[in-house]
């Protein structure tokens, strides 16, 4: 009864308790209940009044904790559960499908929300919702979290302030959120290709962003894309970068030979966008609302440069068989540009009919050339067609057809020096260079390598190849008739050499053999022969006189022997 | 006595304040791996009969819906008669209180079921199972009749009677 400040419920009704006793016996005789009663009235109404607090409290804080409730619209409710699907940002529960119903055409679903009270500024007006499930596509695999955890409505929380109560829920997930760091840009293209919103965007195959989304353009005879690049990748993209379609393989069968281009496996199947600064100008960051040409391969992007190019008209008279539109131009072996346009004409007073072929050209593709020319043409006070018109006027610049692969039937628009030409010079424009045509050397090319054909053609091969099988026939009849009648005497000579080396070995080379014995013996005698001569000269020396007188036969026999 | 009437009123109105949110809060929230759900305690019983445990919805349906409200209705009607001293049905209002006593503890069996629960239930990641506020306010209810019954003195119901006989001279038939 005390402190009636910090009354809970359990003490509120300890301190009613014990008040009662003592009063109760006090009252029963008394007979003037009513001014005593009124005090007591209130300490015990705190209870219901406490309850009523306690009931508003948990009310109103449930109230309050609910927050806002939203709708979002989507094409399907495909994975969608009342009570169950939850609405995440950055993986946070910031609210709870209550109800789905059929919107009143029954062409969309919508999704009532119950958005929590600390996210309520989720639902303004640039909001957006989509639905997040697993999503399985060439470019890649996403959502897989919510295979287990099931389907959730994702948003991206807007910065604009005005609430807004009803929504739009967007079919897939955008290409990147609000708070991504990054910056959008806009690329404009014929056509879409393959490439839709999600599609990957590269820098030098580093994948840096993603297409956001495509829209017609106002024209209606354009696609314009919205890609958002990645920081810090966006400060790649320059006032000169080139966008261009990666899509794809990019198989060119060029006078170089065969190229095979691709920016990454994936970009094969999906499509993707890459860009590159090609040039090394002065560069900058673009201009808000710079819309990029998104160029169809990377060939045509890193041709595209800042200079304005240079339109050349040239009339050939001669077949132009091969030649087509992105031809190559080429200056002394340097790609110049490429055939912009060729057209079948007939002069009506000739009846002749030549081809009309316009080129654009790059003048600054020639490098230290490109420098030097311009230059030249500053100090003389023309323009760069000017400077290009003057080469062809005082250099004889002329163009001429030329085969880069004969047996592709490649060809290619070659620029070079003529100065013996007797080419008739051609018309110019204001806006084009007229540039004279030499007549192709292809057809020279053409007829040489027929003539070749035709020699080859009139070698009898068939003939050599009759005669040279009689000869082999011949020549295996010799070999035949060789074998009949040469081996089996020469194998009898060889026997009866065979028997004479024989008896040679056992009447010669044997011990014992005759001839060894009577050598032996011949031998000795002309050993004791020269013994004799050795007496008879020692003889001799001593009694040379004995060659007059003879020997002394009586004193001889003693003295002697 | 008059002075008796003031506390199971007091009592009786706090538990009937509170029984709004007891019903509109929920009483329990089910984190499972796949399902997020709070349940008050009407769309437990729903959730019950549908998942075809009809005699569990029922048990749960009559101790924690209709013993509270026929506990607090009872009480409401025995206390109104009792101060307008009426005599009727003196005898049927008495055993309603005692029935009454006897079964209105039951009324705290969901609050039981849900302690259970989250004591039982904790899973992690996989299932867990959290008192919600609505759960607080239904123990309020019926502690709050639980006093409310208790402060109430049986003897008030007998009040009239025993004036009537005062005052009538025995009027009406004797009583034990």
């Amino acid at each position: 009864m005390s402190d009636d400040t910090k009354l809970d419920l359990e003490s509120s009704i300890e301190s009613l308790e014990h008040p009662e006793e003592p009063h109760d016996p006090h009252e029963l005789p008394g007979a003037s209940p009513g001014p005593r009663r009124t005090p007591r009235f209130s300490i015990v109404w705190v209870v219901p009044i406490l309850a009523a607090l306690a009931g508003a409290i948990l009310l109103i804080r449930a109230l309050v904790d609910r927050g806002p409730t939203i709708t979002i619209s989507f094409e399907t409710a495909e994975g969608l559960e009342a009570g169950k699907t939850e609405v995440r940002y950055k993986n946070v529960v910031v609210g709870r499908v209550s109800a789905i119903a059929l919107s009143d055409d029954h062409s969309r679903v919508t999704a009532t929300v119950d958005v929590t009270r600390n996210a309520a500024k989720l639902a303004v007006a640039d909001s957006q919702f989509w639905v997040e499930r697993p999503r399985v596509a060439l470019s890649g695999v996403s959502g897989i979290s919510t295979l287990l955890s099931g389907a959730y409505i994702g948003v991206d929380i807007g910065v604009e302030t005005a609430q807004r109560k009803a929504f739009v829920g967007l079919e897939r997930p955008p290409a990147f959120l609000r708070d991504q760091r990054g910056r959008l840009f806009a690329l404009t293209s014929p056509d879409a290709g393959s490439l839709s919103a999600g599609s990957p965007v590269y820098y030098r195959r580093v994948q840096v962003g993603a297409v956001s989304g495509t829209e017609l353009g106002p024209d209606n005879r354009t696609i314009l894309l919205h890609v958002f690049v990645r920081a810090p990748y966006d400060k790649l993209v320059t006032r000169n970068a080139r966008f261009w379609n990666a899509s794809g393989v990019d198989l060119t069968v060029g006078p170089e030979g065969l190229k095979l281009n691709t920016e990454s496996l994936a970009t094969v199947v999906a499509g993707g966008i890459a860009f590159q600064t090609f040039d090394d100008s002065p560069d900058g960051p673009p201009a808000e609302g710079t819309v990029y040409e998104l160029y169809e391969d990377r060939v045509a992007a890193s041709a595209q440069r800042l200079t304005t190019p240079v339109m050349a008209h040239m009339t050939f008279e001669d077949s132009v068989r091969g030649l087509a539109v992105g031809t190559p131009v080429e200056l002394r072996g340097v790609t110049l540009g490429k055939v912009s346009a060729l057209s079948l004409q007939l002069d009506p007073s000739t009846k002749t009919f030549r081809t009309e072929v316009v080129a654009t050209l790059y003048p600054d593709r020639m490098g230290p050339a490109y420098e030097t020319l311009r230059a030249m043409d500053e100090k003389a006070g023309r323009s760069i067609q000017g400077g290009l018109q003057v080469l062809v006027d005082e250099r004889d610049m002329h163009a001429q057809l030329r085969s880069a692969n004969p047996f592709i039937g490649q060809t290619y628009v070659a620029l070079d020096f003529f100065p013996a030409s007797h080419a008739k010079s051609a018309a110019r424009g204001p806006d084009y260079v007229g540039i004279p045509t030499e007549h192709a050397t292809m057809d020279d090319l053409e007829k040489g390598v027929r003539d070749i054909i035709k020699k080859l053609d009139s070698i009898p091969f068939g003939e050599i190849g009759v005669s040279l099988r009689d000869t082999l026939r011949s020549a295996s009849s010799v070999v035949a008739q060789l074998d009949k009648f040469i081996a089996p005497e020469a194998r009898k000579i060889f026997e009866a050499a065979q028997r004479a080396i024989r008896s040679l070995e056992e009447n010669v080379a044997a011990p014992d053999s005759e001839l060894q014995t009577s050598t032996r013996a011949t031998l000795s005698q002309i050993e004791r022969a020269a013994g004799a001569l050795r007496a008879l000269s020692e003889f001799l020396e001593q009694h040379p006189e004995s060659l007059l007188r003879g020997r002394d036969a009586p004193k001889e026999p003693k003295g002697a022997r | 006595m008059p002075g008796g009437f003031s506390r199971p009123w007091a009592f009786l109105s706090a538990a009937a304040l509170l029984y709004v949110p007891a019903n509109v809060l929920p009483i329990m929230r089910t984190n499972a791996l796949t399902e997020h759900r709070s349940d008050t305690i009407m769309s437990g019983v729903v959730h019950l009969w549908e998942g075809g445990s009809w005699d569990l919805s029922l048990v749960v349906f009559v101790a924690s819906i209709v013993f509270p409200v026929a506990k607090m209705a009872a009480l409401a009607v025995l206390l109104i008669s009792a101060r307008r001293g009426s005599a009727r049905y003196v005898r049927h209002r008495a055993k309603a209180f005692r029935v009454m006593e006897l079964v209105g503890h039951w009324s705290m069996l969901d609050v039981f079921v849900v302690a259970l629960l989250v004591t039982l239930v904790k899973f992690g990641a996989f299932a867990d199972i959290e008192p919600a506020s609505g759960l607080l306010a239904f123990a309020g209810v019926v502690v709050l009749t639980m006093l409310a019954s208790a402060s109430f003195d049986a003897r008030l119901i007998w009040d009239a009677e025993v004036k009537a006989t005062i005052a009538g001279t025995r009027t009406e038939e004797p009583s034990a």
